[in-house]
């Protein structure tokens, strides 16, 4: 079994996951807070950010869906 | 001087598509003038070039006496323009956007203040301070207006102004052209010929490239010799009264109806001539 | 210097109110950790699966010792996709202005094209820097808080590499601009560049000269290679962003809006 000392990791687990949390959830903000998108629909954004949640969904979400303003 | 424009000779294609064949004309200064011509006769393409957003293939354009050349921008500190669609940055407020304006076209800093409040007021959009990206088409050609002033140009470039609106919002927007006109010259653009009727001292009709008609509005009025007229009433009573008068004065009328305006039978007799 | 300015803000103002640099910085910041992240956790995961290796009959797989090289080649690993966020979120700067028509207010109002350029151009300049020192700023707190830096040689030297080929490929992307009409004409350019440039790398005599060349500057850090062989590279990189901006205001003056 995975032998991790889970103090030593806080530092980098702390940030990232606040971060990626930030950004998952100002994105689906974003999607729901939006009726049309440059391509594609709220259902296909929403599974994209929430499966590339690691930063790839959300910025496909920002470059391909959201609409130019 | 007093033409602020003058267009000699301009030639211009796209392609194997001639738009313009020879264009001329001249707008005297502080007056309202009408650029009329179907749609894609090339009334754009015209405004572009003045504003030298297209290269003419040749003749020559002057505004104020000043030669305008092609992706340079040394005559556009007089004109203000309207574009048919104006766009702008939907993230910004309209005072933002006016103040970019502002600074572009170098208003002396302790004037953008008022100016910006002063054109808010007039195009009716002070109270609007919200992001232009919820503005409605109306509310955009207002704002269109209020950038295109803001500089007080002595000449204003309106590219269909008046297309896309509803009856209510053209006459808000007609209403703005003419008040502007007493100090600055205005070229509006349109297919809708009782607009033209309504504010324009000029017109010019555009067809095939070139210019077909082009004189004074007086001069259309007097056309025909009327027998008929149109009129409109403050309402419903006064027209009333107004049909009783007739009634009881036995006039003798031979129609009553909503005429074709001279001006729309001369474009029709224009158009019909050169393309028949 | 007024309508540079004003013009500088508005590019600024559109950074924040579409969330653009927050997005950026956000990523910086993620991708800046995750190295550091990921060499941290590598032997923890190769341990853990070391009795399934040997049920299979794999055994003597070592993993090397992590130090702080391992850190920085992972994040060295990950640099060429950083730029490439960086390029597809700024491919549009021009595009989405020539197709919704809101540069022909700017420009009919009097304001010089190469000043539209020039402001753009310093925008996406200060937008790098700041997402680069984010980015390996928080990749080298990190690996100096877990690791012994000392051993890593021409540290900062390789960075800076990063950021120059990030400079030198927003001067592409500028070109691409104006050439193209289209975001994705400008992403076709920009990686078409990139590509040759890759191809050209192959050619060992002509290696030295490519831009490209700076994104292995991981090769810097265990001391073999001196930063004095980047010297061609740089001058190479330099010389063609200028061509790069010179040619796009020669262009972009003359484009059709």
């Amino acid at each position: 079994m995975i032998n991790l000392n889970v103090q030593e990791f806080l530092p980098f687990l702390v940030p990232i996951v606040i971060l990626e949390f930030v950004l998952l959830f100002f994105t689906i903000k974003h999607i729901l807070t939006h009726k049309t998108y440059k391509h594609g629909n709220r259902v296909l954004w929403l599974i994209i950010t929430i499966v590339g949640m690691n930063y790839i969904g959300p910025i496909l979400y920002f470059i391909l869906g959201k609409e130019d303003e | 001087m007093d033409e602020i424009l003058k267009i000699k000779d301009v030639y211009k294609s796209f392609g194997e598509k001639k738009i313009l064949d020879g264009l001329s004309f001249d707008v005297p200064r502080n007056s309202v003038f009408g650029f009329v011509g179907r749609n894609g006769a090339g009334k754009t393409t015209t405004m572009k070039l003045i504003l030298g957003l297209y290269k003419a293939d040749a003749g020559e354009i002057f505004i104020n006496g000043k030669k305008v050349k092609y992706g340079q921008n040394d005559t556009n500190k007089y004109i203000g323009y309207l574009p048919d669609v104006p766009e702008f940055y939907g993230y910004m407020k309209p005072a933002e956007y006016l103040r970019l304006c502002a600074d572009i076209t170098n208003i002396p800093k302790e004037k953008v203040d008022d100016r910006i409040n002063e054109m808010l007021v007039m195009v009716g959009l002070e109270k609007d301070n919200k992001r232009i990206n919820g503005f409605s088409r109306g509310m955009k050609q207002r704002l269109g207006i209020a950038q295109a002033l803001l500089a007080k140009p002595e000449l204003l470039i309106c590219d269909e102004p008046t297309s896309a609106l509803d009856p209510a919002g053209r006459k808000e927007i007609l209403d703005i052209l003419k008040a502007v006109s007493e100090h600055t010259t205005v070229i509006f653009s349109t297919h809708i010929l009782s607009d033209v009727e309504r504010i324009c001292d000029n017109v010019a009709i555009l067809n095939n490239g070139r210019i077909a008609w082009n004189g004074n509005i007086a001069q259309v009025r007097e056309m025909g010799g009327n027998k008929s007229f149109t009129a409109e009433f403050a309402s419903n009573e006064d027209m009333n009264k107004a049909l009783n008068a007739i009634k009881t004065q036995n006039i003798d009328i031979v129609k009553l109806e909503m005429k074709d305006s001279n001006l729309e039978k001369l474009f029709m007799e224009v158009i019909g001539n050169e393309t028949d | 210097m007024r309508q540079i300015n004003a013009f500088i803000k508005k590019e600024w103002m559109e950074q924040q109110r579409t969330h653009k640099l927050m997005i950026i910085l956000i990523v910086s910041l993620l991708m800046g950790i995750m190295a550091p992240a990921v060499a941290k956790l590598t032997p923890v995961l190769f341990e853990s699966m070391t009795d399934t290796l040997a049920e299979q009959g794999i055994v003597g797989i070592e993993v090397g010792e992590v130090t702080a090289i391992t850190s920085w080649q992972q994040y060295y690993k990950n640099i060429f996709m950083f730029v490439m966020v960086f390029v597809i979120m700024y491919a549009g700067s021009y595009t989405t202005e020539y197709q919704r028509g809101t540069l022909i207010n700017i420009i009919t109002k009097g304001m010089s094209r190469t000043k539209v350029l020039a402001s753009k151009l310093i925008v996406q300049i200060v937008v790098w820097t700041l997402a680069y020192l984010v980015n390996f700023g928080s990749a080298y707190i990190y690996t100096v808080y877990y690791w012994d830096n000392s051993i890593v040689k021409n540290c900062i030297f390789a960075g800076v590499m990063i950021y120059i080929f990030g400079l030198w490929t927003i001067g592409i992307m500028t070109l691409g601009s104006c050439i193209g009409n289209t975001n994705m004409a400008v992403l076709l350019f920009t990686g078409g560049i990139v590509a040759v440039c890759y191809m050209l790398n192959i050619v060992p005599d002509i290696a030295p000269y490519m831009p490209v060349k700076l994104l292995g500057a991981v090769e810097l850090l265990s001391g073999d290679v001196n930063p004095k062989d980047y010297l061609e590279t740089l001058v190479v990189t330099a010389v063609t962003s200028v061509m790069a901006i010179a040619g796009s205001i020669v262009i972009f003056r003359k484009k059709k809006l």
